[in-house]
C-alpha cells in the first residue's frame, strides 16, 4: 500500500487504487498526522443491549466525575475505566400502558413512539442513520442472542422485542441469531482457515450470480405497475447493496474468520462468546463499522446455568426484596451481562487501529437496557454506560448524572459523535454536556 | 364425488352467477350441471369470468412475495429437500406470514437468501469440500495426528474420504457411534466411506498401539438421493454445455417460476454456466452457480399479477397452490394452466378437491390455521415455571394434535365450527400423559395415519375443541400461571372477531407477587373498575372459563398456590360453568361461523382483513357478499370452495372493470 505522507486519501481513492485493506482497523494513511483524536474516518457505533433493566439497589452509586466508584455488577469495567463514561438519571418518557418491554425494546434506539397493533409506528433507529453514511461491506449488522417475540403483549406487537434496529416507521429489521449464519454472511467459505486459495473463485460466482439475479429484477421490473414496483425496489435495493459489498470486498485483503462454531452450544454463555467473537471478527477485518449486538430479546426469559434456581431472567427481575436468593441470581446475571460488553471493550481495546489509537479509542460503544429496573419497569433512573474515546470525543473514567435528561440525548451524541451532524433526534434535549 | 346436495349447498348466493356459454344460469344450477359434466367426458365449457352483475369490489393488494415457509415449501417440491428452515428470517407480519402487507423485502433478507440459496444448491449439486483442521490432535501442512481427531460435520449423511498414513487400527464414529473399524498398514492408504446416520461429531480414534495420521479429509453431501437427475436431463459432453443447460432450464424454470419461462429467462443463467465452464468450471459447478442466481432471482420471490382484472391461468394456478399447499403448483395443476383448463369451473373446483386431499396441504393451509390463526407455533418458544412439565417434545406433539384435529375436519363433511366443541382429539403417547389420558398404541391408524397418534374422545375427562387444545391453552399462558386475559382476548378476537378496543394508557402493573387471594379474585377489579370494565367484561369470561386449564393445558382443580378454581362466569348475560359450557356457547354465537369463513378468507387472499371488508353498509364489497353468502354450518371444505370459487380470488382487483 501506498503510503502517502501529507496527504489524506479519500474512501474513493482508497476504494480505486490498490488500497487492499479497506475498512480494516489500521488505516494509517486515511489519518492526518496532527489529528489523530478527529480521525478522517468517523467512530464506529456500538450499542450492547441488555434486556430486563438493572436492579436498583445493586446499581446504587455513590459518587460522580472522574475516578468515580463503580457500581458493584460494574466491576468487570474497572479494569477498563479510562475508557468508561457512565451516564446515569436518564429519563424514557415514550413508553406507557401494557407493551412494558416491547415498546422500550423497540424504541431502545428511536427514541419514537410505538403505536399498539402490528402497525406498530416507531421510526430509524440511530445506528441505521449512522449506517446510511457509511460504506464498508456491511453498513451496519444485527445481533442477537436470541428472536422470537415476548410471548407477554396484550396490544402490542411481540416482535418489537426481538430488534433495537429499525430501518423506518413499521420496518423492524431482523436480527441474525444464528452463528453461524452470521459468520456466513460476514465472511466468504473461503475466508475460512482452510481454503484462502478460493476467495478469487467465490469472488467471481458471486459477481456472475448477482448479474443475472439484477437482470432478471429489471426485467421484471418493466412488467409491475407502480404499486408493485415499490416492492421490487426494496429487493433491488438490497441486491445493488450487495453488489456495493462486492466490491468493496474486491479491494479488501482476505480475512481469516474464526472457525465455524461447533454444534451444539446450547448454554447461553457460550453462544454470546461465539456470537461475540465473530463480531468482533468483523470490526476486526473492517466488514462493518456499525453494530446492535442484544445479549437477548427484550423481557428475556434466557436462563443461565450460573444460577442455582435455573430461573429465567425475566422471572427473575421480577422477584421482590423478600426473596434474597433470587435477587442474588438476578444480581448474578447482570454482572454476568456487564462481563460479556467488557469483553468486547477488551478486545476492542486490543485491536491495532494506527497511529498509537486502538479500535476502542475510535469506538462510540453503549450499554443500557430496555427498562431502568425490570422489577418496576421504570422509565426514569436509567443508566447507560459507554465504553469508547468515540476518536477523542470522550475522555472516559466519567460519571455523569443526567439530572432526568432524555437518553434520546444520549443517541443525538452518538449521531454527532459518528460524523452524522443531527440537531436534534426522537425526544431529545440537547446533546449530552460532557 | 361429493353429493349434489352438498354442491348445491357450497354456493347459495344470489349474486353468483357464472357465463356458461352465454347463458346466465345461478350458480346452484351451474354446480349441478358441473356435477354431471365430472361424470362424462369433458365437452366444450365456458371460461370463468367474473359477471358484471355480480361485480363486487375487490380492493388492490400488493404482490406477494414468498414467506420463509413457502419458500422452503417450494425447495421440498423441487427436489424432495428439506431446506434449513431457520436460514431465513421470519416474517414479521400481521395474523397471517403471508399478509402481502407485511411482506416488505429487508436488506437481511435478500442477504439470507444468499446462503438459503448457496445451502441448497450444494446440497443438489453435491460437491467435496474440505474438512479442514481437526478440532483435536495436531494439525499441519501434511495432515492431523496425536490420537483422537475430531471434526464437525456439516449436513448429511455425507461421504467422507481422507488418506491415511501409517500403521494399525483406528475407529471411525458419527456422534460417538462406531460405524468402521479400519486396519491398515500403508505409507497412504485412501479411504472412502459414507456416514449412516445425519450425525454432527465426526471422530477417528486409533486405537493405543496405532500410529495415525489423516490427510486432506473432505465430505460430500449424500443421502441416497439423485437431485441433480431431477433438474438437468442431458449429459453436456454430449451435447454441449449450452444446449444442456438450455434443456434443463427450458423444464425447469417454468417450474421454479411458477410462469411459461422464455428465452429471457433463460439466457443469464446459461451465461453463467457457460461462463463458468470458460473459466474453467466444472459443468456441474456451472449448473449449480445457475441454480444459486435462479433462487435468489426475484422471479422466484414474487408473485407478479395482472394490475387490474381477471387473472391468467398461471396466477390462478399460482393463487390456488400457494392458498393450498403454501407452495408451487404441482405438475397437474401446471398442465391444467398451460391449457387454460383451470379456468373452467368445473376443473377449477375438481382441482381445489384434488388438493385439499393431498398431503401437501399439512404444510399449507393446516399448517396456517394451526400455527398462525390458532398460534400453535408460539409453544415452541415459550419457556415455563418448572413447577409445570414442559419440554419441546410435549410442545412438538401439541402442535401436532392441533393440525391433526384441523386435519380430520378438513376431511369431513362437519361443520367448520365444530372446532369450537369437537368430542375427540388426537394423542400421541406424551400428549396422552400429559393430559392424564387412556393411550392404546395398537390404535395407531385409527384415524388413517400411523404416526403414533391416536383418535380419542375427550369429553369424559371434560375437554373439547381446539381452545382446550395444550398448544393453545399453552401459548396463552405466561412463565408461571395462565393468562384468562389473554385467552379472553384471543377469543374475543379470532374466534368472534370482536374487538374488545384498545388498552388504556394508564393501566397499572399486576402484582403478580400478591398472594392475598386467587388471581380470579385479584382480577375481578378489571370488572368493578368501571374504567377497565368495558372491555374485560367481554374477555375476562371467555379466559375464565378456561381456568380449569393450566398454563401448560393440563386439567386442575387448584391453582399453584393451592386455590380452588372458578371456571363458571357470564359471557353477555349468558351462564356457563366450565369449558364444555363454554365450548358450546361460544361456538353458537352467530358470528363465530362468519368469523371463522374470515380468517380463511384473509389467508386465502393474502391480505388482512379490514373493517370495509365487512361493513354492512358496503353491500358492494365481495367479501361481506361471500361471508355472508356462506352457511353458518358450512364444512371447511366447503368455505374454501367458495372462496376459490369468488370473485375477490378470481380477480386481482375490480378497479376498471
Amino acid at each position: 500500500m501506498n503510503m502517502l505522507s501529507g496527504r489524506v486519501l479519500s474512501r474513493r481513492t482508497m476504494l480505486r487504487g490498490a488500497g487492499y485493506a479497506v475498512g480494516l482497523p489500521f488505516l494509517d494513511a486515511m489519518t492526518p498526522r496532527r489529528a489523530h483524536a478527529q480521525a478522517a474516518v468517523p467512530p464506529r457505533f456500538l450499542a450492547v443491549f441488555a434486556p430486563c433493566g438493572f436492579r436498583r439497589q445493586a446499581w446504587t452509586t455513590i459518587d460522580s466525575g472522574v475516578n468515580f466508584t463503580m457500581p458493584a455488577p460494574m466491576a468487570s469495567l474497572d479494569a477498563l475505566r479510562p475508557h468508561i463514561t457512565l451516564l446515569s438519571d436518564m429519563q424514557r418518557s415514550l413508553y406507557t400502558g401494557t407493551g412494558t418491554h416491547e415498546v422500550p425494546t423497540g424504541n431502545f434506539l428511536t427514541s419514537a413512539p410505538i403505536e399498539p397493533g402490528a402497525a406498530f409506528g416507531n421510526n430509524v433507529s440511530i445506528d441505521q442513520v449512522i449506517a446510511a453514511t457509511r460504506n464498508e461491506p456491511f453498513r451496519s449488522l444485527e445481533l442477537a442472542l436470541e428472536g422470537g417475540t415476548s410471548g407477554l403483549q396484550l396490544e402490542y406487537s411481540g416482535a418489537l422485542v426481538s430488534s433495537i434496529s429499525y430501518g423506518g416507521p413499521n420496518l423492524l429489521l431482523p436480527t441474525e441469531v444464528a452463528p453461524l449464519q452470521l459468520l456466513r454472511r460476514v465472511f466468504t467459505d473461503a475466508e475460512r482457515p482452510t481454503n484462502v486459495a478460493e476467495a478469487a473463485r467465490q469472488k467471481r460466482r458471486e459477481r456472475s450470480i448477482l448479474d443475472a439475479v439484477l437482470g432478471d429484477a429489471s426485467r421484471l421490473n418493466g412488467q409491475l405497475d407502480a404499486r408493485d414496483r415499490a416492492r421490487l425496489d426494496e429487493h433491488l435495493t438490497a441486491l445493488r447493496e450487495l453488489e456495493r459489498q462486492l466490491e468493496v470486498l474486491e479491494q479488501q485483503t482476505v480475512c481469516i474468520a474464526p472457525e465455524a462454531p461447533g454444534s451444539g452450544v446450547t448454554d447461553r454463555p457460550r453462544e454470546i462468546r461465539v456470537m461475540s467473537d465473530i463480531a468482533l471478527a468483523a470490526i476486526r477485518c473492517g466488514r462493518t463499522r456499525v453494530m446492535t449486538f442484544m445479549l437477548g430479546r427484550g423481557a428475556s426469559f434466557a436462563r443461565y446455568p450460573f444460577t442455582a434456581s435455573n430461573r429465567g431472567h425475566h422471572e427473575l427481575s421480577h422477584v421482590d426484596d423478600q426473596d434474597p436468593v433470587a435477587v442474588a441470581e438476578l444480581v448474578q446475571i447482570e454482572i454476568f451481562l456487564v462481563e460479556q460488553y467488557a469483553y468486547l471493550l477488551s478486545e476492542l481495546q486490543r485491536m491495532d487501529d494506527g497511529n498509537g489509537t486502538t479500535v476502542l479509542d475510535n469506538t462510540f460503544a453503549m450499554y443500557g437496557s430496555e427498562v431502568a429496573d425490570g422489577y418496576t419497569h421504570a422509565t426514569i433512573g436509567h443508566k447507560i454506560i459507554i465504553g469508547g474515546h468515540a476518536g477523542g470525543q470522550l475522555a472516559g473514567n466519567q460519571h455523569i448524572i443526567a439530572s432526568g435528561q432524555p437518553t434520546a440525548n444520549v443517541l443525538l451524541t452518538a449521531a454527532q459523535m459518528c460524523g452524522v451532524p443531527l440537531a436534534s433526534f426522537g425526544d431529545s434535549t440537547g446533546p449530552l454536556a460532557m | 364425488l361429493l353429493s349434489i346436495d352438498l354442491n348445491i349447498d357450497l354456493i347459495v348466493s344470489p349474486w353468483q352467477h357464472w357465463h356458461l356459454r352465454d347463458v346466465r344460469v345461478p350458480s346452484s344450477l351451474l354446480l349441478s350441471l358441473m356435477a354431471l359434466f365430472a361424470s362424462c367426458a369433458p365437452t366444450e365449457v365456458s371460461v370463468v369470468e367474473p359477471n358484471s352483475d355480480a361485480l363486487c369490489e375487490v380492493p388492490a393488494k400488493t404482490v406477494a412475495r414468498l414467506t420463509r415457509q413457502e419458500a422452503n415449501n417450494i425447495i421440498r417440491d423441487l427436489f424432495a429437500l428439506r431446506a434449513d428452515g431457520a436460514v431465513l428470517p421470519a416474517e414479521a407480519g400481521g395474523a397471517f406470514d403471508n399478509d402481502t402487507g407485511g411482506l416488505s423485502v429487508s436488506f437481511a433478507l435478500v442477504d439470507a437468501q444468499r446462503t438459503w440459496a448457496r445451502d441448497i444448491a450444494a446440497l443438489v449439486m453435491p460437491r467435496w469440500t474440505p474438512l479442514g483442521a481437526s478440532a483435536t490432535g495436531t494439525c499441519g501442512e501434511f495432515g492431523c495426528d496425536g490420537g483422537l481427531l475430531t471434526w464437525t460435520l456439516p449436513r448429511g449423511p455425507v461421504d467422507i474420504r481422507f488418506t491415511a498414513y501409517g500403521q494399525g487400527t483406528f475407529d471411525v464414529a458419527v456422534d460417538g457411534v462406531v460405524f468402521q473399524t479400519v486396519a491398515f498398514n500403508s505409507a497412504a492408504l485412501a479411504i472412502e466411506l459414507r456416514t449412516p446416520v445425519d450425525g454432527r461429531v465426526l471422530t477417528i480414534q486409533p486405537d493405543a498401539t496405532t500410529y495415525l495420521r489423516v490427510d486432506g479429509a473432505q465430505v460430500r453431501f449424500n443421502d441416497g438421493v439423485d437431485r441433480r437427475g431431477a433438474w438437468i436431463p442431458c449429459d453436456a459432453s454430449v451435447v454441449g454445455v449450452s444446449t444442456c443447460a438450455d434443456d434443463a432450464f427450458r423444464v425447469f424454470l417454468p417450474r421454479a417460476f411458477r410462469r411459461p419461462a422464455g428465452d429471457d429467462d433463460r439466457a443469464p443463467l446459461i451465461r453463467i454456466v457457460v461462463d463458468a465452464v470458460a473459466n474453467g468450471e466444472t459443468f456441474d459447478e456451472g449448473m449449480s452457480w445457475a441454480l444459486e442466481a435462479l433462487l435468489r432471482s426475484p422471479s422466484f420471490w414474487f408473485r407478479p399479477e395482472p394490475s387490474i382484472g381477471v387473472l391468467g391461468a398461471h396466477e390462478l394456478a399460482a393463487r390456488l397452490s400457494f392458498f393450498l399447499w403454501a407452495s408451487m403448483p404441482d405438475d397437474e395443476l401446471r398442465v391444467a394452466a398451460d391449457d387454460g383448463s383451470l379456468r373452467e369451473p368445473a376443473v377449477l373446483l375438481a382441482t381445489t378437491r384434488r388438493m385439499l386431499h393431498d398431503p401437501r396441504v399439512d404444510g399449507g393451509l393446516l399448517d396456517a390455521l394451526a400455527s398462525q390463526w390458532l398460534r400453535t407455533r408460539q409453544v415452541q418458544t415459550v419457556s415455563r415455571d418448572a413447577r409445570y412439565p414442559f419440554s419441546a417434545e410435549i410442545a412438538a406433539s401439541m402442535q401436532r394434535e392441533t393440525l391433526l384435529v384441523l386435519r380430520d375436519l378438513l376431511l369431513s363433511d362437519r361443520p367448520f365450527t365444530d372446532a369450537i366443541d369437537l368430542p375427540y382429539t388426537f394423542v400421541d403417547a406424551v400428549l396422552a400423559t400429559h393430559y392424564g389420558l387412556p393411550f392404546d398404541a395398537a390404535q395407531d391408524g385409527n384415524d388413517g395415519l400411523v404416526d403414533g397418534f391416536v383418535k380419542v374422545d375427550t369429553t369424559a375427562v371434560g375437554r373439547a375443541g381446539v381452545l382446550n387444545q395444550g398448544a393453545f391453552l399453552t401459548s396463552t399462558s405466561f412463565f408461571a400461571r395462565t393468562s384468562p386475559v389473554l385467552r379472553g382476548l384471543f377469543i374475543a378476537r379470532n374466534i368472534l372477531c370482536l374487538d374488545p378496543g384498545e388498552v388504556p394508557a394508564d393501566v397499572p402493573a399486576f402484582n403478580e407477587d400478591d398472594t392475598t387471594g386467587s388471581l380470579r379474585d385479584r382480577m375481578e377489579r378489571h370488572r368493578s373498575d368501571p374504567n377497565c370494565a368495558s372491555c374485560h367484561t367481554l374477555m375476562d369470561p371467555l379466559g375464565f372459563g378456561l381456568e380449569s386449564f393450566d398454563a401448560v393445558g393440563r386439567s386442575r382443580t387448584t391453582d399453584l398456590a393451592g386455590f380452588a378454581i372458578e371456571d363458571d362466569d357470564v359471557f353477555f348475560d349468558m351462564s356457563f360453568d366450565g369449558p364444555l359450557a363454554l365450548a358450546a356457547l361460544v361456538k353458537n354465537q352467530p358470528q363465530t361461523s362468519t368469523c371463522l369463513m374470515e380468517r380463511v378468507t384473509s389467508y386465502a387472499l393474502g391480505r388482512g382483513f379490514s373493517s370495509f371488508d365487512t361493513d354492512p353498509n358496503h353491500p358492494d364489497v365481495c367479501l361481506s357478499r361471500e361471508l355472508a353468502s356462506a352457511s353458518a354450518s358450512a364444512s371447511l371444505q366447503t368455505i374454501v370452495e367458495a372462496v376459490v370459487m369468488s370473485n375477490a380470488f378470481l380477480l386481482r382487483t375490480s378497479e376498471g372493470l
